[in-house]
């Protein structure tokens, strides 16, 4: 369970950074729509929901408060350095909202 | 703001980074330990029996009197029972026992992780109160400076996943501050609250005091009888404890009766009153596994009659304080939780010590490059980075090279091991001070190799090697010689891009006069 909220959470902030223009930019190489930029927050908060509601499951609510945000921590850290050595890596899920 | 920032971040940046040093390495200070005393690392033992293992072996001590034994339960990450006693001289003593055939081990002189890091990170290794208060004040100055943090970096959000690793050195140390200040926030505002908390009444001991007329002894026995009944002895002789199995079992069925199956086993069992007609056992959950909360559940027996005499719960009034302890203690099983913590304490140095370094950076531009007073500071940022993690991989060197049987009459084998942490800790500094900007891509080389030779050196003294320990499940070995090469990759690599960056600015430095 935990191990799906991980990935949830680094999906959660990959999206949530790209609705961002300046990375969006820099991944997909074009200019970002407002409404798509809501559309990829709104799926971000969405799986950082679901992330909470998985950890909570799994671990109980005593753990998921510790777990939670170190893991969001761990991802948003993860994304920043994908940012800024290889925002390309990015560019397949960047394709996904670009269609 | 920026002014509270800036003073507070320089006055206490170097205490801070040692005490987030230290504390990410108490992570993991159990593996430590095993690292560092080789005869740990035995296979853990289920269904141990203390009836076989423990009681034949106090009734060979010669035990002081009316004294308390505290027996600690062997569990995945300490594998031995730890027996804590007095003899008749009063002196105390530990022991490691085998948790299969009880015997005695001999285990390597070393404070290793659970106590020379353990303690350097809340006193410093300074005798007496006042480390207790100088991390007690830096714990006070970092969440001044999370605060303070906030309200400076103004693009919170807009910049919260920004890193430009391309950009002048000053801007890329900067936005690695952000980085790790801003991603990990609330674990950078919990954990110096949660270590007040827990250190509260070594701060402020007469403010607990005040209601028993200030008398800190009466306060700390109406603490002593509030969790536990403190009987007075009979001082008649008595017959010693027969039983610690039947207790153990009946405290456990007691707690599964009440939380269920799932909950944990007891962790330490103690005897009090010893030798006395009115002994009694206490069995204890200090550190439950399968909880965030810390706190005694306890359940005391009378070893005469075999008898409950009384069980100690925390009150749900506990329940936050107990949990916010426990997060800062971080003795629960959960191996997943523990490497976050981990991570999450090295983004703590990474901030604190990329703040320092943008500091550096910021005043050589602003003042001449070789005044004195931003060489000083520089020495003193590079050997309070760079050098307490070469001293302490030096600590752990120095374990595998001092022989274990060495027999030195002024000094014990352990204090050997924490001079030379202090030794190579005071070199860098030294070093610093000649090498000046050369000294931090030197001193990353330095942890790289000595990282290495740490590795190699636990193979040839111990012949566990990385494979092999991978290979047994040796897991606590594998993690440490696994971190340890990580952490030789990332000196080299961070030493490699510095020279980088050095050529770069002599070949403009260059260009210019040219």
């Amino acid at each position: 369970m935990i191990i799906l909220a991980a990935i949830l959470s680094l999906l959660a902030c990959t999206l949530l950074a790209l609705s961002q223009r300046k990375h969006w930019k820099k991944v997909a190489g074009t200019e970002l729509a407002v409404h798509a930029s809501k559309a990829i927050r709104v799926c971000g908060w969405l799986l950082l929901v679901a992330a909470w509601v998985l950890c909570i499951i799994g671990e109980g609510v005593s753990f998921a408060a510790l777990i939670l945000p170190l893991l969001i921590a761990t991802a948003s850290f993860i994304t920043a350095l994908i940012l800024g050595f290889q925002p390309k890596l990015l560019t397949p899920l960047a394709g996904v909202f670009k269609r | 703001m920026g002014w509270l920032h800036t003073c507070f971040g320089i006055t206490f940046s170097v205490i801070l980074f040692a005490v987030f040093w230290t504390g990410t390495l108490t992570v993991f200070d159990k593996e430590i330990d095993q690292w560092m005393k080789p005869e740990l690392r035995i296979p853990i033992t289920d269904n141990v029996s203390l009836d076989e293992v423990v009681l034949p072996r106090l009734a060979e001590l010669d035990l002081l009197p009316l004294s308390a034994v505290w027996i600690g339960m062997p569990r995945e990450r300490v594998p031995v029972i730890r027996l804590h006693y007095k003899d008749a001289n009063g002196k105390a003593h530990e022991e490691g026992l085998h948790p299969r055939t009880g015997e005695v081990l001999d285990l390597t002189d070393s404070d290793a992780g659970s106590e020379f890091f353990f303690r350097f990170h809340f006193m410093l290794h300074i005798p007496g109160i006042l480390g207790y208060y100088i991390v007690g004040l830096s714990a006070l100055a970092m969440m001044t400076l999370v605060v303070s943090g906030i309200f400076i970096h103004r693009k919170i959000f807009q910049e919260f996943f920004t890193f430009r690793p391309q950009k002048k050195t000053r801007r890329a140390v900067l936005d690695f501050h952000n980085l790790t200040s801003v991603v990990a926030l609330p674990f950078h505002f919990i954990i110096p609250f949660s270590g007040l908390l827990i250190l509260i009444t070594s701060y402020f001991p007469w403010s607990m005091a005040v209601p028993f007329e200030g008398d800190i002894k009466q306060l700390d026995a109406k603490l002593a009888a509030y969790e536990k009944p403190v009987i007075k002895p009979a001082n008649e002789p008595g017959d010693p404890v027969g039983t610690l199995d039947r207790y153990i079992d009946r405290a456990n069925s007691i707690w599964r009766a009440q939380e269920g199956e799932g909950t944990s086993d007891p962790d330490w069992v103690a005897i009090f009153n010893v030798n006395d007609a009115k002994t009694y056992v206490v069995v204890e959950r200090f550190f439950a596994n399968h909880r965030v909360a810390l706190g005694p559940d306890q359940v005391v027996f009378d070893p005469n009659n075999g008898e409950m005499i009384d069980q100690f719960k925390p009150l749900p009034i506990h329940a936050a304080s107990n949990w916010l302890e426990g997060l800062h203690w971080i003795q629960f099983d959960h191996w997943p939780l523990r490497w976050l913590y981990f991570l999450a304490g090295l983004s703590g140095c990474i901030m604190i010590g990329s703040g320092l370094v943008f500091w550096i950076e910021s005043r050589i531009k602003k003042a001449q490059p070789d005044a004195t007073s931003v060489r000083v500071v520089r020495a003193i940022s590079t050997a309070s980075i760079t050098g307490i993690i070469l001293a302490s991989v030096g600590f752990l060197i120095a374990n595998r090279l001092i022989p274990k049987n060495i027999n030195l009459d002024a000094i014990h084998r352990h204090e050997l091991e924490i001079w030379t942490f202090f030794f190579i800790w005071a070199l860098t500094f030294v070093h610093a001070v000649v090498r000046e900007k050369s000294a931090w891509r030197e001193q990353c080389f330095a942890i790289a190799i000595a990282s290495v030779s740490a590795v190699a050196l636990n193979w040839v003294t111990t012949g566990d090697h990385l494979l092999l320990t991978l290979g047994r499940s040796m897991w606590s070995i594998a993690i440490m010689d696994s971190v340890i090469l990580v952490c030789a990759a990332t000196a080299l690599w961070s030493g490699l891009r510095l020279q980088r960056r050095l050529r770069e600015s002599r070949n403009v430095a260059v260009s210019i006069e040219g």
